[in-house]
């Protein structure tokens, strides 16, 4: 569906001749009826990519393909399979109501929206009373939804959503993970950038991490939390002073301490090195009170990839 | 297209009716602008004045002025208004390229400051001036879209100057106020007359003032007419092309 083929993007660095790369030889690819999360830290290179996924920004290197059309050379067929929400609620006319940005967005793409489409649309965004209200007046959360209405209403196979839950409420954050859930449910494409790693891990099918304008993992979401879940461990240690400071010649640094009780988290390859660490407690007379599986959650992933 | 244009046209009027205000008080400047103009001139003239022509060139330049700012301005400060909100992106997401969506916005501010404002200014302003002004509609509309298409093509260089570098009000009202001898003054130089606007004021003085119609102009008044209309556009559209791709290449579309 979406094609990112070796996309370089360099920016000139202020006052000098050096330029920085924005996005640095990405490829990965969004296939038809997914959710794609497109993670990262600032300036990992998520926008300049999402940006060149909608022919904002021209690469210097790479291309873009949507459905097989590409955006540099075939830009008007590649535009109209996709919508994008870039801005968040900037992207709304604040001075029009839902329906007339609706109408207008749709209609600069060539579309005509006849109201009952428009209405079946805010009906499942739950926005049908507030049709004609101005988006200036709407919460934020609604100033959200709106946005998503107005790219539902240029009727495309592909959603792009830049950011799409800053700045919202708890409750509007869950309420729009559902809405994601609708659409995939719809037969909606869609490639989201955000920091938000509860949206992430409540929606998204496959994930890819970019850190310093680079893709640092692309898996499928449950693949990797399998991984980590799997590596992860909570050992509990009887320690005296000697076995800590045994342990700390091990490479051990950080630990919680509870009197003469530690506990230590590990990430492990594999079981067999998991093994081997008992055996190295074992051996310098370390007391193993308990080892426990840790529950994984999409944070500490997203950290153990772009850490440092 | 057609639903692209349609949706700019209507845009355009739902703006207008919100920002209603601005709209009113847009209408006031440019009377009370006039009025000060047209007396202004006529307490220096003296009583002579009343019987010269150059009263009536002054309501007709005056008007022409008017729509040729409103066009260009127009685009220019769309751009410079979209990327502070943040929806300029969002509309070159479009598949139908900006250009067309900002060429379809000028033809709509045409319209509605031609229908709405200009024409009936114009005729207000004669009005409660004491002047008569005998108009033709034809060549009037003729002329206007003749003269605003050529705005047009300097609407789009600074439109596309406004996509680079966003802050450009000083340089628009610069344009704005050289564009004032564009319009308001008759000149037969060959030169003058290529100026954007200046050989459609020069041919709707005619009108306005001896009562010139479409058939009765030469055939070189209309060949400058339309050679000058069409030539500032084309360049327009090059030259917006251009600035369009460089902001794309630097990725300042949405800076502001």
């Amino acid at each position: 569906m979406i094609e990112v083929i070796d996309l370089l993007k360099l920016y000139p660095k202020r006052n000098s001749k050096e330029k920085i790369k924005a996005v640095d030889h990405v490829s990965f690819k969004v296939e038809a009826g997914e959710i794609f999360a497109l993670l990262g830290p600032n300036g990992a290179g998520k926008t300049t990519t999402i940006k060149s996924i909608c022919g904002l920004i021209i690469p210097d290197f790479g291309e873009v393909r949507i459905k097989g059309f590409s955006v540099l050379k075939e830009r008007p067929k590649a535009l109209a399979q996709i919508s994008a929400v870039l801005e968040g609620n900037r992207n709304l006319y604040w001075r029009m109501s839902i329906i007339e940005n609706m109408r207008y967005f749709s209609g600069i793409r060539g579309k005509k929206l006849n109201k009952s489409r428009a209405l079946e649309i805010l009906e499942s965004l739950g926005l049908k009373e507030r049709a004609n209200q101005l988006v200036h007046s709407l919460s934020r959360g609604m100033q959200q939804k709106a946005a998503i209405a107005v790219c539902l209403a240029c009727d495309t196979d592909v959603l792009l959503l830049d950011e799409p839950t800053l700045g919202l409420d708890v409750h509007s954050a869950v309420e729009f993970r559902s809405i994601l859930k609708s659409l995939k449910e719809a037969g909606k494409t869609i490639l989201l950038s955000t920091h938000d790693m509860n949206l992430v891990e409540a929606v998204a099918d496959r994930v890819a991490i970019m850190n310093r304008g680079r893709i640092v993992v692309c898996e499928e979401k449950q693949k990797l939390i399998d991984v980590f879940t799997a590596r992860a461990y909570k050992i509990r240690l009887v320690c005296s002073e000697e076995s800590k400071k045994r342990l700390r010649e091990l490479g051990f640094n950080g630990w919680n301490e509870n009197g003469n009780l530690i506990e230590l988290q590990v990430n492990l390859t594999s079981s067999q090195k998991l093994y081997e660490l008992i055996d190295t407690f074992r051996s310098n007379n370390i007391e193993i009170e308990s080892i426990e599986k840790e529950m994984v959650n999409f944070e500490k992933i997203f950290i153990s990839y772009t850490r440092g | 297209m057609w639903n692209a244009f349609l949706a700019n046209l209507e845009k355009m009027f739902i703006e207008v009716r919100r920002y209603y205000f601005n709209t009113i008080s847009s209408i006031a400047t440019l009377l009370i602008f006039f009025y000060l103009l047209f007396f202004g001139v006529k307490a220096v003239g003296g009583p002579s004045i009343n019987l010269s022509s150059t009263l009536d060139g002054i309501i007709v330049g005056y008007f022409m002025w008017i729509v040729f700012i409103f066009s260009f301005q127009g685009v220019a400060w769309g751009i410079i208004e979209e990327a502070q909100r943040g929806t300029l992106e969002q509309v070159f997401t479009s598949p139908i390229a900006f250009e067309y969506q900002m060429l379809f916005r000028m033809v709509s501010e045409f319209l509605f400051n031609n229908v709405f404002l200009a024409i009936p200014l114009m005729y207000f302003a004669a009005f409660t001036t004491g002047r008569k002004i005998g108009f033709d509609l034809a060549t009037l509309l003729y002329l206007m879209i003749g003269g605003t298409i050529s705005a047009l093509g300097i609407g789009m260089i600074l439109g596309g100057i406004a996509l680079i570098f966003k802050r450009v009000s000083s340089f628009i009202q610069i344009v704005t106020f050289g564009s004032l001898s564009f319009t308001m003054f008759e000149t037969q130089s060959l030169w003058h007359r290529l100026l954007p606007m200046s050989q459609a004021s020069s041919m709707m003085r005619a009108l306005a003032i001896d009562g010139t119609r479409l058939h009765q102009f030469r055939f070189s008044d209309h060949a400058i007419l339309w050679l000058v209309a069409l030539g500032y556009l084309s360049v327009g559209f090059i030259v917006f092309r251009a600035f369009e791709r460089r902001a794309m290449v630097v990725g300042s579309l949405s800076q502001y």
